[in-house]
Order: structure tokens, then sequence, then C-alpha cells
């Protein structure tokens, strides 16, 4: 009898212990920088989960939910190859933040959930605010994929010293980025500054772009106009005439202007931007997070950047042309392996709370995705993203196919080309390789224009 | 059955019970891949892991992709170059050195050579890229500067080289421990005859120390030949094949297609070349190395 007492009172302490227990819902995301400042794409989950937690306890609820997972910093491979391979070997992946230009590939695979019904739930409280052109890039076939975490645009920094050097006035400086935008300042005009400060030594090199592949060099094809993709026929645009401009333009800047130098490409990042910020490159094509980056990294001061660098948009090629920038928004996705899709759909829309996505885009020299976080104070203050944000009316995005994004080889093979030219190999040869190249692997789906 | 033939059949199947833990692995991660990628090199998987067979579409595509061309050149560039120069030359010759020394620094010398094949694959290619960074960061052109000579760009005019010569540091030392044991287990009165027949070092070598260690020698060609037609690990990290896939090989354009662009079919129909041409090289190998007529192959 005693024992039997024993025993149903320790089964009651369980049963009101579990009445009262918290069950815990781990949602799971994989975020990628892989700048090491964007850290807070994965951190401002976490904080999402927070509030939310706040919120359930508030209203009594027996539910938390914890987010885990990781910021992968290493490089785009990587990462693509644990969300493939974590998605079809059925990793509980709930949520993913990657570039946007993923999500045609992914949501045709099938490994994304459309979120236009969560959209519309959190419409009034959170997504009105968000910049409507950032949604058509987080669209395929109609459906939303994607939720816009940060955007950015891609400058190219002129070195402000140097100008100085070359006899500019402060107003002249300042004055500078307007004629960009009104079209008074042309491409040309860049390179004949970079030449003359280079040829008079108040900089080792005059031009210098990224020196990995990457979807920065579609700004030259925008710039020059030249259409490389149809998205209603899902074919490439294999136009000789641009194509042959665009890779004359950067033959020129090894071989003939030589302002630019052939090692470029192939050389480690770390040294690319350990030139570019001891001044010794009087333009650098790069991007808003470079700003934050040097910071971070390379230790300079906010002050030392803004005596330094000068950003514009890239240079129209014509007077009077518009000048252009690319913007690669990153973009928070969620996975059909996801068990919880509510919830996480609901970390999400509080992770997009202005407050986290600006502490996010302070801290990485991003951009704002909604009109709510321009109202900070601190906006204004700070330099870089006011100025990123006037270059957005200028700015594109890659096209939203399959066809497009890291898995793909559009990239590569430009990229391909525009080394060849670089190293000296001729503009037609190099063209016809290219050519040959898209030709090889998408039979039938390329369209050749004169 | 009496206990004595119990007995009997136990230990006549005890072989295959001590076996079955690797038969296992081997089936596992050396027979089932291949197996496996038969089949998958008759569709068109790619991101969606979907069995589309498409026949033999994918190997019509191998010929007519521009790129092929470029990469059997650099392949068997890549291969033989590696193999003649360091993975089998270098091997001898640094066996036959340290093995000629006292055994003290013989050994000092042999692990200072086993120090690349010990670092870490991505800690000695990060090295390779640090020394050779075109820029005036990099060290050996620190050092150019610093004796005042002009910088050097072996990574956009020599691509290859660097790719021989990253590889061959790594590969010399399998070869070299190989051959130094094998001299090392020469009876040493063959050595001290012909010493007192007044027989030079050189002669030595030729007449004694390379026919009887000619079993490794052949050994050692087919086993690196083989296993460089299959590695790509240090160009993935110092070059990825660039630039403009100057040192892009078969094995690293197969990992790109499959694993970088995702195009599973494809690369599996590359591999499967890569599969063909290791066994035909394994075959041809296995015919050439005669274990048995090494014995005789003294003649002094």
């Amino acid at each position: 009898m005693k024992k039997f007492l024993i025993v149903a009172l320790l089964l009651g302490v369980l049963l009101v212990g579990s009445a009262f227990a918290i069950r815990t819902i781990t949602i799971t995301a994989w975020t990628i920088g892989p700048d090491i400042p964007s850290v807070n794409r994965f951190n401002n989950l976490t904080a999402a989960a927070s509030r939310l937690n706040l919120m359930l306890k508030t209203v009594g609820s027996d539910i938390r939910v914890k987010v885990k997972g990781f910021f992968d910093t290493v490089n785009w491979n990587d990462y693509l190859k644990k969300v493939v391979f974590g998605l079809q070997s059925g990793q509980p992946v709930d949520i993913l933040c990657t570039g946007h230009d993923l999500i045609a590939g992914w949501a045709e695979a099938g490994y994304l959930i459309p979120l236009d019904k969560y959209i519309k739930e959190y419409w009034n409280s959170t997504y009105s605010a968000i910049i409507p052109s950032l949604w058509n890039a987080m669209k395929y076939k109609g459906k939303t994929y994607g939720i816009p975490q940060d955007t950015e645009a891609r400058p190219v920094f002129v070195n402000k010293i140097a100008l100085r050097k070359l006899g500019w006035t402060e107003s002249q400086i300042d004055s500078l980025p307007q004629k960009v935008y009104d079209g008074q300042f042309t491409l040309s005009d860049l390179i004949q500054l970079a030449k003359e400060a280079q040829s008079k030594g108040y900089v080792e090199w005059g031009f210098y772009h990224r020196p990995v592949v990457g979807v920065d060099f579609f700004e030259l094809l925008n710039d020059y106009g030249v259409k490389f993709y149809d998205p209603q026929q899902q074919k490439f645009i294999f136009s000789k005439s641009g194509m042959k401009k665009v890779l004359t333009f950067f033959y020129d800047l090894t071989n003939v202007w030589k302002i630019t130098p052939t090692t470029l490409i192939g050389s480690p990042w770390n040294s690319v931007h350990k030139e570019v910020t001891a001044g010794k490159v009087f333009a650098f094509m790069g991007g808003t997070w470079n700003w934050a980056e040097w910071q971070k990294v390379w230790h300079k001061t906010n002050k030392e950047l803004k005596n330094m660098f000068l950003p514009i948009p890239l240079p129209a090629v014509k007077k009077g042309g518009k000048p252009v920038t690319l913007s690669h928004p990153f973009a928070y996705m969620i996975t059909k392996n996801s068990k919880h899709p509510e919830i996480a759909a609901l970390i999400i829309t509080l992770a997009t709370a202005p407050d986290l996505n600006f502490k996010h885009d302070v801290a990485s020299g991003h951009l704002p995705v909604a009109y709510t976080e321009m109202g900070y104070p601190e906006y204004t203050k700070n330099y870089i993203m006011v100025q990123g944000t006037k270059m957005l009316p200028f700015t594109s995005f890659v096209p939203n196919s399959p066809d497009f994004g890291y898995t793909t080889q559009y990239n590569a093979i430009l990229f391909n080309a525009i080394s060849a030219v670089e190293s000296g190999e001729s503009v037609d040869s190099a063209e016809e390789q290219m050519l040959s190249r898209l030709e090889g692997l998408y039979p039938g789906r390329v369209i050749v224009e004169k | 059955m009496d206990k004595k033939t119990k007995l009997k059949s136990f230990n006549k199947s005890l072989p295959w019970i001590l076996l079955l833990p690797l038969i296992a692995l081997v089936l596992m991660f050396y027979i089932s891949p291949i197996v496996i990628t038969v089949p998958l090199s008759f569709t068109n998987m790619g991101l969606s892991f979907k069995w589309m067979f498409v026949g033999l579409e994918n190997f019509r595509n191998i010929p007519r992709d521009p790129i092929i061309p470029q990469i059997i050149r650099n392949t068997f560039v890549y291969v033989f170059t590696t193999l003649i120069v360091f993975n089998f030359g270098m091997a001898v010759l640094l066996s036959l050195l340290t093995t000629s020394i006292s055994d003290k620094w013989g050994g000092f010398f042999r692990t200072l050579w086993m120090l690349p094949r010990i670092t870490p694959s991505v800690v000695y290619g990060l090295l390779w890229l640090w020394i050779f960074d075109p820029s005036k960061n990099g060290l050996l052109n620190i050092i150019l500067s610093l004796l005042g000579m002009p910088s050097q760009d072996v990574f956009h005019h020599n691509p290859m080289l660097l790719i021989v010569f990253a590889n061959g540091f790594v590969g010399a030392s399998m070869g070299m421990m190989i051959f130094s044991a094998a001299i090392k287990a020469i009876p040493v009165e063959y050595y001290r005859a012909a010493m007192v027949d007044g027989v030079g070092w050189f002669t030595i070598v030729r007449k004694i120390t390379l026919p009887l260690i000619r079993w490794h020698l052949l050994f050692i060609t087919a086993y690196e030949t083989l296993s460089l037609f299959t590695s790509y690990q240090y160009i993935l990290i110092i070059t990825n094949g660039g630039p403009i896939n100057r040192t892009n090989v078969w094995a690293l354009y197969t990992y790109q297609t499959a694993f970088s662009n995702f195009k599973f079919g494809y690369g599996a129909a590359l591999s499967l070349v890569l599969v063909g041409v290791g066994v035909i090289a394994g075959l041809l190998y296995i015919r050439n190395i005669h274990i048995e007529s090494t014995s005789n192959a003294l003649e002094i």
C-alpha cells in the first residue's frame, strides 16, 4: 500500500509538472555573409526569438522558440553545398538567408515554400514598409519566396586624396556625384582622371575591380546597354557588338590604358583591400558593405574613409546617360523541410523589425529594405547608407532565373572572358570562346545578335 | 556435425569474418559510388535531384563541350610533369641522397620533406597562395623587392608550374619513403663488394640500387599516375582551375560540374571517363609490373 502511494504521488508530481512544462520549438537557420560584419543576419533571428518568447511568456503560453544554426563566413560554394545536400538529406532547416538570385533555382527545385500568405498576414504590421521594388527580386513565377533582408549598392569609390592632388577643390569634389547622376561625368571621364592620377604618380593604379567571379561585372553590361538574358523565353542573349564593347573596356584597362594590373584577377581579396585602403588606387568598383569591412577589418575610421573616398555610381557611358549600379538583395527564405513554417515566418517577420534590420545595416554597410528604417536619426548621419540609398533609383538586379545565381555558369563564363582579355588575349578570341562556351552549355538557348 | 568439423568450418570462414568490416567499408566507400555513378551518368540530375534518364546525352555532350580539349591538355601536362619531375624523379633523388648520408641526417631531411604531407591541405594551399601572391604583398615579391629585383607574377604567367610544384612537394615524399625503405633493405654486402671493386657512387646506383628497387619504382609510377589523375584538392585551393581554366584538370572540372554547378548527371559522366582511364592505366601497369622478375634484376 505504501509503495502504491509513493508511485501514485510520483506520477501525480510528474503529471502536474508536465502540465506546467515549457515546450521549446527549435527553428534552424542557415545564413551566410560571407562578409564578417553581416553576422546580424543570424543574430537578428535569435533576437526575434527572444522577442517572441517574451510575448509568449506574457500571454502565458507554454511554448518557447529557440533559434539555432550558423552564420557562414567561408565562401559561397561551401554554403551552397551545405544547403543543397542538407535539404536533400532531410536536415530540419527552417530558414535560409542568402542572395535573392538563388530563389529561382531553389524554388524550381522545390527547396523553398511560397511566402505569399505570410506576407499578406503580416502586411500591415511589417511588410507594407518594404521598398516595393525589392519584392520583384523575391519573386519567381508569380510567387514570393523571400523576405528582403538587406540590399546594397555597388559604388565606385573614387580616391579623394588623388583628386585633391589633381587640383580639385572640395566643392568640385562634392559636386561630382551630382554630375554623375546627371550624366555629365561619364565613364571615359573617370578613366581619363584615373590615367592622369596614375601618370602623375598620385596613385599606383587607376582602376580596380573585384579580383574574383561575381555579379559586379553585370554592371558593365548594364552600363553599355547590353541585354544578356530574356527571362520570358529563359534564353541568353549574346549581342556580339555589345559584348565586344564591354570586353574592349576590360582589354583597354590592362593593355591600352594600363590603369589596372594584369595581376588583379586572381589576387587575394586581402591584397586588393590593402591597396585600396592605402590610397594606392584611384577608383575601385566595390560595394557599400566595403565601408563596414574597411572599418572592422582594415581598422579605418569613418572619418578617414570619408576623407579618402567618394562613392559614386558607375558613370554612364554616354554623356547625358544614366549611371548604373547593381543590387543583390539578401532574403530570408523558408525551406520545404521546415516543420514549423508559421513560426519560422513569425521569426522572420520579427527579425524584419526596423530597429533590428537597421542595426544590421549600420554594422555591415548595407542599405535599408524598409522605409521605416530611414526614420532613424542615425540613418541620416550614416554617410555610406545615405549615399548608397541615393544610388538605388539607378540600380538593377540579377535576373530572377534558375540560369543565374551562384549555382550557374554564366557568371563564370563572363569572368573567364574578362580574365582572358585582361591578360592580353584578343577581344575577338575571348568573345568567340565565350559564345562557344555558352552555346556548348546551353544548346538552343542562346540568341545571337549582331 | 561434430566439434572437429565445426572448428574446421569456423577456421575456414574465419578469414572472411575478419575481412568483413574491411569489405563492408570498401563496398560502401569505393564500390557503391562507382555503382551509383553509372546510372547517374545517364540522367540530367540537377538541383532537384530527380532521376530523369537522358540516355547517352551526357556522353555526347563531352566532346561538344568547348573546354574539354584544354582540360585534356592540362590534365596530361599536370599529371606527367608532376610525376616525372617530382613524384618519381625527385623521390628517387631524395631517397638516393638521404640513404647515402648518415641515418641521423638522412632521417632529418626525410622528415623535412614530409612536412608538406602532414600540413593540412588548406593551410598548405594558402601558404602557396601567400608566397606567390602576384601583388607586392606576396612573400616571393617581398623577398625580390628586398633584393632589388622586379616582382614576379607566377600565378598569371606560369600557373601550371605553381600547381605542379605545390603538388610535387607533397607527392615526392611518398615515393621518397618507399624508395628509402627499399634501398635500406638491400643487403649491404652488395655495396661493400662493389666498393672493394672500386665502383663509383653513380655506377653503384645504376647497377645495384635502381635494379633492386625496380618493383618499387614501377609501383610508385603506377600508383602516383592514378593518384594524380584523380587529385585536384591543391588546384582547387590555389587556383580553382584558373586563371581562365589554365590549370583546370579533368578531376577538378568534374568536381566543379557536380558540386559547384550542381549538374550531377554530367559530372557523373565526366567522372566515369576518369574511371575508365584509371582502369585502363591500372591494367597496363599491372601487366607491365612483373614482381617475380624483379628478384633477378641484379646484373653485376
